[in-house]
C-alpha cells in the first residue's frame, strides 16, 4: 500500500486499516470524509477535486511526518480521491494508529486540519445553481500556511 | 525560463494549465503579473517553488518549476 495517494480511484478504507496496524498498535482510528448533497439550503449534485498531484503526496507525508514528533509511535496513512464524486462517496480516508486511544484520536483530527491547510487539493462544488470552486475554509492569510516547516 | 503551473480558478480564469516566464523573477513579480492577467484575488494566492512553499520575497531561478496554488479546499 502507498501511505500517501492521491488519486482517481475509489477509496478502499480496509486497506489504510490493514496498512496502519501492527502488534503493538491498541487503537486504530479511521476517518472518512464523504460527499454531502445539503449545506444549509444549498444542494450539491457532485464534487469535483483537483490536485497539484507530486506535491499533495509529498505534503500528506509531511502531515504524517509531523504527526510522528507530535505523538511519537503514532502511524499515519492518508488517501484522498480527486476527479468527479458523487453524494455519500469517499473523498479522503485518514488511519491512525497507536498503542492507546488517545493519541489515534488526536493525530487523526490533526491531520483532516491540515490537510485543510497545506495539501493542494481543491474542491469544486456542482450545486443545483451553478458551480463554485471553494477555497479559504481556514481563513488562511498569503504566503506560506501557517505551521509549515522550513 | 521558468514553467508556471495553474489550478482551480486560476487555471480557469487564465484559460491554461501552465505558462512559461523569463527568470530570475521574484514571487511578489509573480503575483502581480497575475493580475495583469486577469486574475481574481491574486493577493490571497499561494506559490510553491519545486513542490515547496516560498514567499514574495524568493526568487525563482531558470529551470524552476512554479505552483500557483489558490486556497486548498481538501478533505
Amino acid at each position: 500500500m502507498n501511505w500517501y495517494q492521491v488519486n482517481e480511484h475509489p477509496l478502499d478504507p480496509m486497506a489504510l486499516y490493514e496498512g496502519v496496524r501492527h502488534r503493538n498498535v491498541g487503537a486504530v482510528v479511521l476517518f472518512i470524509g464523504t460527499v454531502r448533497e445539503m449545506t444549509g439550503e444549498k444542494q450539491t449534485e457532485l464534487l469535483e477535486y483537483e490536485a497539484y498531484v507530486p506535491m499533495a503526496e509529498k505534503m500528506l507525508q509531511q502531515i504524517a511526518d509531523e504527526i510522528t514528533m507530535r505523538w511519537p509511535g503514532t502511524l499515519t496513512a492518508v488517501h484522498h480521491r480527486i476527479g468527479r464524486l458523487d453524494i455519500m462517496e469517499e473523498a479522503v480516508v485518514i488511519a491512525t494508529s497507536s498503542a492507546h486511544r488517545a493519541d489515534a484520536y488526536e493525530a487523526n483530527r490533526y491531520a483532516i486540519e491540515r490537510i485543510k491547510e497545506i495539501v493542494p487539493i481543491w474542491k469544486r462544488e456542482h450545486w443545483t445553481d451553478g458551480t463554485e470552486w471553494m477555497g479559504d475554509q481556514k481563513e488562511q492569510r498569503p504566503g506560506r500556511p501557517k505551521g509549515v516547516m522550513t | 525560463m521558468i514553467e508556471v503551473l495553474c489550478f482551480a480558478h486560476v487555471a480557469e480564469e487564465l484559460k491554461t494549465r501552465s505558462y512559461t516566464m523569463t527568470a530570475p523573477i521574484t514571487i511578489a513579480v509573480l503575483r502581480t503579473d497575475l493580475t495583469a492577467r486577469g486574475v481574481t484575488g491574486a493577493e490571497r494566492l499561494m506559490f510553491a517553488v519545486n513542490e515547496r512553499y516560498e514567499t514574495d520575497a524568493y526568487v525563482v531561478h531558470d529551470g524552476d518549476t512554479v505552483a500557483v496554488i489558490p486556497m486548498v479546499s481538501g478533505g
